[in-house]
């Protein structure tokens, strides 16, 4: 994790996904969590490009698949 | 009279489509959760004669204003004069596609049809969809019993419902969250 800001990022995803558990956020992916539905995925570039400041192209969001890669996104921006 | 958003838009369903309708709704992933997965393309086109005759449904092919491809479906069934169910909606396009097709169907729903409540009917297993109502400003109305029968299983079906009122903080959040937002 880079700085603070992306520590809120970790917060504003326990509660998009509702998860209180990090170890379980960390490890969760979008074809096994029920919870990960269109909407919330949306929600995650709504939260990724009002926190990079940046666009995110659509295809690179279709293709993020767990917490982890949002984290990923987060460290290179 | 076209009915559009900025990334979608919908055509009137018609017997060219049940070749495209056909293997849509075939995919493993998708006919799993369908209570009456066709048979055959014959069986989907006599289907879909029917169901075009019949004025309470309106069924729509969704497509990507991007290249024009059809990506998806999308209906309002059993119309009234005050309701309608909305469903049928398999989207394969991207995520703000399939969103956009939701929101343009309501809005057709309410804004021309007049209607004033639109409801769903979802598979309980279903849980992807079951959560994206959750998380939609329909109002959730509750458990309807072995309303389902798929591969000789009766399955409980979950509504929710928009009312003009709901469905504007939903076009709203989507339009924030898409940037479309004025």
């Amino acid at each position: 994790m880079k700085n603070i800001s992306n520590l809120k990022v970790i917060k504003e995803l326990h509660k998009i996904f509702k998860l209180k558990d990090k170890n379980k956020l960390l490890k969760i992916n979008r074809e096994n969590f029920d919870k990960w539905d269109s909407l919330t995925h949306l929600q995650i570039l709504f939260l990724l490009e009002k926190n990079t400041k940046k666009k995110i192209p659509i295809k690179k969001l279709d293709k993020i698949s767990s917490v982890k890669e949002i984290i990923k996104i987060l460290d290179e921006n | 009279m076209k009915i559009e958003g900025k990334f979608i838009y919908l055509k009137k369903i018609g017997i060219s489509d049940a070749n495209y309708i056909y293997k849509l709704r075939k995919k493993k992933n998708i006919s799993l959760y369908l209570h009456n997965p066709p048979k055959s393309l014959d069986a989907q086109k006599k289907w879909m004669i029917d169901n075009i005759k019949n004025k309470k449904n309106l069924d729509f092919i969704i497509l990507s204003k991007k290249n024009n491809k059809k990506i998806g479906t999308i209906a309002l069934n059993n119309i009234t004069k005050k309701d309608a169910e909305w469903g049928r909606w398999i989207s394969q396009g991207n995520i703000i596609e399939n969103i956009e097709s939701v929101i343009v169907l309501l809005d057709f729903g309410f804004k021309h049809l007049n209607l004033i409540n639109l409801y769903s009917l979802t598979n309980k297993k279903n849980k992807k969809v079951v959560n994206f109502h959750k998380n939609t400003t329909a109002l959730n109305k509750g458990t309807i019993k072995s309303f389902f029968l798929i591969r000789n299983k009766k399955i409980d079906a979950i509504k929710f419902s928009f009312n003009k009122k709901r469905f504007k903080l939903f076009k709203k959040k989507f339009q924030i969250m898409t940037g479309l937002a004025q």
